[in-house]
């Protein structure tokens, strides 16, 4: 049984009365350990399918299985990173990394201990008690990954996570992130990465789901078959980002 | 040590020292209650507002959360909010003290009603907004990470709405300011029933023609304005701006507090061990509550989907309940001969209606110049000046007016001057707020162009501030109306001055007839013609305003 099943999704807007269909009989899996992106253009529903498989949204027909559960609201096993961090602006560091311990009520040496082996992890270390006003970019979206992996998720999820970042930060979280994935001592599993950018796809990804819309659908399915780490100069890696661009264009 | 240590320091000792100064210069013997009037009219203040912040978390959230709820709460609030408050004391007072048996609790109790009603719709709509406006993408987290009912309040409604809560609180409470002196001011009507606060002292010295008494009262009641806006207010807008979403690092801006822990800092000290026994007494009062917590998180968490449902109906039934009660009262008014002096009300509202124009005409000709004045040269001393000047509530300013106009022309004239104190702020700061907002392009069109003043006014500020002048005016006619009540009839000493319109004659069906029929129709009446008034004419130019001469 795979880790998340995708089965005949089906998602309608309602736009000025006239009724919209985002996509239909959208299905896919997600293996455990497996690291997937989905990419495809903007607008195409990517960010309202990642709410769907966190259980933040609902889609019209078909379901979203994980571990062959339906999955019907939001549960600690599924994480998101968000786009635009979602960092709670009145909370500092710390505060907003235990949101999710401290409402399912747990011990708060547990919290601390917890919360600080992880900011030690991503190099938030001295930045407990500021505020997300304070920190920059690439620095939010640490917390907002710390925040998610505290939970320790199975199944990560992440929408276009660094493309508020610049991209020099980006890399390194890119490889933080990896890094972090390949840890056996954590426990984080499988992830689930929306994205426009090809290069970023190639560079992190086991497979990539390739969508196009009017109406979204899947037009390919591409395995990246290169060792990790993995060197973005080499002529393979290229060939993939080629492969990509001739997909979406 | 800086300005604003100073400042603090003089604020505090002059509070300290009023009574000895009082007695030093050996004043008139009332002013030694000075302190006491001004103190319990702040208890008055504090206690509504108090209220007011309750009911208003509530409200909002409700109204937020709940769609339905939405769809009854939200226009019922904007009806609330347009109807003259004060219109109402006269009725709350015959109502409470009816309820308390006579005794003056009642009179109390209607005052403080009364302020509430002032304060408590805004901040309602404050909660309201704050929590609809909630970036998506944050109240997702918040569900994403399983937070509950309760937590999700405390991390994320709380906190969202207490920039725009303080924001209106301190509109909310300068308009309490001016109820609470008006409460105070017809509570005399009665003359059994008086409230003993810095408004009836002023009514009551200057009565008397004490002019000392008049001018000591109204420096006392500024002295307590502006010591409540430095200590209280302008350190929790400061401290608000922690809790905006704009991505710029808060405000470092002083407050009286900071630069006093600046230049003292003993008192750091002080303030840490006061922080820590809060703390220490906060958690002594979490382990009590944890068998309620315990029972809360097992019995009722899971019940408040359906507790929410509860309150609806029983909100709905309430509503329906007063609903019909209210129709079934009119229809009996309407059913038996009406009161013979009801045939007064059109008349009335007319009159009124027609002594409310003459003072706009008035308020435009001196705020419009005077505020394209003061926001065209953009003097930041020029307008703490006037909004020093407008924290006197214009209510405290009735006593003085109606002592001096009063004596050299006819009522009338004082009574439209008081209207006009009531209305002419609102005019005033949105029309400098207007000016202001004039884009820089726009201004340098003038020099590019060489426009003389005259076309500059008219083909550029005009149209800029149009939107805002016209939300003044709004405002200004709701302030106008209930300036009105309290102006068309006033008790002076034992005298009674009055005009005919539809103030006067809601005071009289109260005071001197003990007429509920009339006071309900008149009541009635004013209700629908301020909603008439303000669907038919004002939302429309509202709607021109910004269609027009909207930047955006």
């Amino acid at each position: 049984m795979s880790l998340l099943e995708v089965r005949n999704v089906s998602k309608i807007v309602k736009n000025d009365g006239k009724r919209i269909t985002v996509f239909e009989n959208l299905s896919f899996e997600v293996e455990r350990g497996e690291f997937v992106v989905m990419i495809g253009p903007s607008g195409c529903g990517k960010s309202t399918l990642l709410r769907m498989i966190t259980g933040l949204e609902k889609p019209d027909s078909g379901g979203v299985y994980f571990q062959g559960k339906l999955v019907t609201k939001p549960n600690k096993s599924i994480s998101l990173v968000f786009q635009s961090f979602a960092l709670l602006p009145w909370l500092t560091v710390f505060e907003n990394i235990s949101l999710g311990l401290e409402a399912a009520r747990l011990p708060k040496q547990f919290i601390k201990d917890k919360v600080e082996k992880y900011i030690d992890k991503v190099g938030l270390g001295g930045y407990e008690n500021a505020y997300p006003k304070e920190l920059s970019g690439g620095m939010k979206q640490r917390v907002g990954f710390v925040r998610a992996l505290v939970m320790d998720p199975e199944l990560l999820c992440m929408d276009e996570p660094f493309s508020n970042v610049d991209p020099l930060t980006a890399t390194n979280l890119r490889d933080e992130l990896l890094l972090l994935w390949s840890d056996k001592n954590f426990p984080l599993n499988s992830i689930i990465m929306v994205t426009h950018n090809m290069e970023e796809a190639v560079y992190m990804a086991d497979r990539i789901i390739v969508l196009k819309d009017k109406p979204t659908r899947i037009i390919e399915t591409v395995k990246v078959d290169l060792p990790r780490p993995r060197d973005t100069k080499t002529k393979e890696f290229n060939d993939y980002t080629e492969k990509l661009y001739g997909l979406l264009t | 040590m800086n300005k604003t240590a100073v400042t603090l320091i003089i604020v505090f000792i002059s509070l300290i020292a009023s009574p000895f100064i009082i007695g030093f210069f050996k004043l008139p013997p009332e002013t030694y209650s000075l302190p006491f009037y001004g103190l319990s009219s702040l208890l008055r203040m504090s206690i509504a507002f108090i209220l007011s912040l309750v009911f208003a978390f509530f409200y909002g959230y409700y109204a937020a959360t709940n769609k339905i709820g939405e769809k009854i709460l939200i226009p019922l609030l904007d009806v609330l909010q347009s109807v003259p408050v004060l219109g109402f004391f006269p009725a709350a007072i015959a109502f409470f003290i009816l309820f308390f048996n006579g005794s003056s609790v009642g009179v109390e109790i209607a005052a403080i009603f009364l302020i509430f009603t002032s304060m408590a719709w805004n901040i309602a709509f404050a909660v309201y907004e704050s929590i609809k406006t909630i970036p998506q993408e944050l109240s997702e987290a918040v569900s994403l990470f399983g937070l509950n009912n309760w937590q999700k309040f405390l991390k994320l409604y709380l906190p969202a709405s207490i920039p725009k809560t303080v924001y209106n609180g301190i509109l909310s409470w300068s308009a309490g300011w001016y109820f609470l002196v008006a409460c105070e001011i017809i509570s005399l009507g009665s003359q059994t029933y008086s409230l003993p606060g810095i408004g009836s002292f002023l009514v009551n010295v200057a009565s008397k023609g004490d002019f000392t008494g008049l001018i000591l009262g109204l420096a006392f009641l500024v002295l307590i304005i502006f010591a409540f806006n430095f200590l209280v207010w302008q350190p929790l807008s400061v401290w608000s701006e922690k809790f905006k979403y704009e991505e710029v690092s808060y405000s470092t801006q002083e407050t009286l507090w900071s630069s006093f822990f600046k230049s003292f800092p003993f008192f750091i000290t002080i303030k840490g061990r006061a922080m820590q026994a809060l703390e220490l007494a906060y958690s002594f009062f979490y382990k009590l509550s944890n068998p309620f917590r315990k029972f809360y998180f097992t019995h009722v968490e899971n019940k408040i989907p359906l507790i929410k449902k509860i309150i609806f109906y029983l909100l709905a039934l309430t509503f329906l309940y007063l609903l019909i009660e209210l129709l079934l009262f009119f229809a009996g008014i309407f059913s038996s001969t009406l009161p013979p002096d009801s045939s007064l009300i059109p008349e009335s509202l007319l009159l009124s209606l027609a002594r409310l124009v003459v003072s706009f005409i008035l308020t435009c000709f001196i705020t419009i110049p005077l505020g394209i004045y003061v926001g065209l040269n953009g003097s930041k001393k020029l307008l703490y000046f006037f909004e020093a000047l407008s924290a006197i509530p214009a209510t405290a300013l009735f006593p003085v007016i109606i002592l001096i106009v009063s004596a050299f022309t006819s009522f009338e004239f004082s009574v439209i001057l008081l209207i006009l104190t009531g209305m002419m702020w609102y005019v005033f700061f949105n029309v400098v707020a207007g000016v202001a907002s004039i884009p820089q392009d726009f201004k340098d069109v003038k020099k590019v162009f060489g426009l003389n003043l005259k076309s500059y006014l008219s083909k550029i500020v005009i149209p800029a501030m149009m939107p805002s002048f016209i939300t003044g005016s709004i405002t200004a006619f709701g302030g106008g109306w209930n300036a009105l009540i309290v102006a068309e009839y006033v008790n002076f000493g034992g005298k009674i001055l009055k005009v005919n319109g539809i103030g006067s004659l809601i005071d009289i069906s109260v005071y001197s007839s003990n007429n509920v029929k009339l006071l309900a129709l008149s009541l009635l009446a004013m209700t629908l013609f301020i909603i008439i008034l303000n669907t038919l004419v004002w939302k429309k130019l509202y709607k021109w305003a910004f269609k027009h001469y909207s930047m955006n």
